[in-house]
């Protein structure tokens, strides 16, 4: 039998007496761009926990590479609504931190991260402290910090909702490139549907809470081309 | 929008240019109005003794005979010598306690209490337990100004450990730092600014504490010289002390501020 990537077999969460998910299950493949999208509080959230492994279900288990998911792991990379830079480390130290942990040479640190700010477009800033960075740069910070640990999954949660339409739109390009460079896994949280649709290789919907699997649509390029199209359209 | 930037931080100078010169003008029609009051005779030197006689005593006690026998630089010193021994003894002990605390619920139970017991009491009631313990040296004044210093400090580490973000906790776990790690290199830094907080309060609390701690035999310190000569009712060489206890203040506080500027350039700024 060939092992699933990441297998959530029948989980749901329930706290005190409200059931926020029920019984998802749900197959992800290695390199998928999964979006889960619904409505607030359907418990999307609560799912990327459980994966992240924050968070225990109260029924069922994930796997993950045929291992169950008991603890946080370097392997699942992860980026939230807000940044969470270390305000202390300046962009390359805040990059380079996944490093730093694992002993690697200064040296080979700042060659590294030194690629990441370039391809992030933050080369003028490598020396700025978070706080003086804007919140798409402070995003692609910390986009660049999970990369250059190169986990086999990253996860994220509404990264790009608190930023304006302008920076959304750019931070979805760049996301989209580093998936086809990086053939990295995402698992990733939004309420927006166009975004869901734009990023997204497969769009999992779920319903009001208690939160169900009721849509799973594998999305090939040249329907995301013609949705993309349609949405410019609705703009003008 | 660089230019933008630059056009706001030549206003922002010239705002505090022009504040610093209200704070200078306040200062002046101060002294003036000092001055005034003193020359005019409406009110006995007794009371308030001319800027000018100020002045004078202060060039004597500084670079004359000075205060019974010690010149102005040598009760300072010795001040700041008990301020600065007290103060760096409560930072090494109440700041690893402090974020012990914070971290283990078993400790903060068993440590916290003593400290909210005494932390309110004024220092003097206690003083004089000191003094029968340690003596009427340094000792007890050291001591006194010690528990002054720790229990901000230790407050402010505990709940800076309680205050963390556990988002930020996390995101370091995914990149692959270990529970040490984790201590290290994001709960540490992420507890400075309260850290700082806390050692700043503490530093003023010892400094207010000094005079009362030098109150019982001590025959040296800014606070003593001040104590002595209002027996004797000199109150020039008293005005020449409080000043100075004043602007030593602030320079300790204008140290401070730098200092966090240099190491915390991002507290209050948000993430």
């Amino acid at each position: 039998m060939i092992m699933d990537f990441l297998h959530i077999k029948h989980v749901s969460l329930t706290y005190g007496q409200i059931r926020i998910l029920d019984d998802i299950d749900l197959v992800v493949s290695k390199g998928e761009f999964v979006t889960i999208v619904g409505p607030s509080g359907c418990g999307k959230s609560s799912l990327l926990k459980m994966v992240t492994g924050i968070q225990a279900p109260s029924e069922g288990e994930i796997l993950f590479q045929g291992e169950a998911i008991t603890d946080i792991d370097a392997k699942r990379g992860m980026m939230l609504q807000e940044a969470t830079l270390f305000p202390w480390l300046s962009v390359r130290d805040n990059i380079s931190f996944a490093l730093k942990m694992k002993s690697v040479s200064r040296k080979e640190q700042v060659r590294q991260a030194d690629a990441y700010l370039d391809l992030m477009g933050l080369s003028e800033f490598a020396d700025h402290l978070p706080y003086q960075l804007s919140g798409g740069m402070k995003q692609r910070t910390a986009l660049a910090r999970t990369l250059i640990n190169r986990p086999e999954m990253i996860m994220m949660d509404e990264p790009f909702s608190a930023l304006d339409a302008f920076t959304r739109k750019s931070m979805q390009k760049l996301l989209t490139q580093i998936w086809k460079d990086f053939q990295t896994t995402f698992l990733f949280v939004t309420h927006d549907v166009e975004e869901a649709i734009t990023l997204g290789s497969r769009v999992i919907i779920l319903s009001a809470r208690p939160g169900k699997v009721i849509e799973d649509l594998s999305i090939g390029t040249e329907k995301k081309e013609a949705a993309a199209r349609i949405f410019t359209l609705l703009e003008q | 929008m660089e230019d933008n930037c630059l056009r706001m931080q030549e206003v922002n100078t010239i705002r505090s240019i022009k504040y610093v010169g209200i704070s200078i003008f306040t200062l002046l029609t101060f002294l003036a109005g000092w001055y005034f009051v003193a020359e005019s005779g409406l009110v006995s030197p007794l009371f308030v003794p001319s800027p000018v006689r100020v002045w004078e005593t202060f060039l004597a006690i500084c670079f004359g005979e000075g205060y019974k026998g010690s010149s102005l630089w040598v009760h300072l010193g010795v001040s700041l010598y008990r301020i600065g021994l007290a103060f760096v003894l409560a930072t090494l002990i109440a700041v690893p306690l402090g974020l012990v605390c914070g971290y283990s619920k078993t400790l903060q139970a068993m440590i916290s209490p003593l400290v909210h017991f005494y932390r309110p009491l004024p220092p003097l009631a206690y003083y004089t337990v000191l003094v029968i313990w340690l003596g009427i040296g340094d000792a007890s004044k050291v001591a006194l100004l010690f528990f002054a210093g720790f229990a901000p400090i230790f407050i402010s580490c505990q709940s800076a450990i309680e205050e963390i973000n556990p988002s930020r906790v996390i995101v370091a776990r995914t990149l692959g730092a270990s529970t040490r790690q984790v201590f290290f290199h994001v709960i540490v830094p992420s507890c400075l600014p309260q850290i700082f907080t806390g050692l700043r309060t503490s530093l003023g609390f010892i400094y207010t504490t000094l005079v009362a701690a030098e109150m019982v035999a001590a025959i040296s310190g800014v606070g003593w010289m001040v104590l002595d000569a209002s027996k004797f009712l000199q109150s020039d060489v008293m005005f020449v002390g409080i000043i100075l206890m004043g602007i030593t203040g602030l320079l300790i506080d204008a140290v401070f501020n730098i200092i966090e500027k240099k190491i915390i350039p991002w507290k209050g700024r948000g993430e």
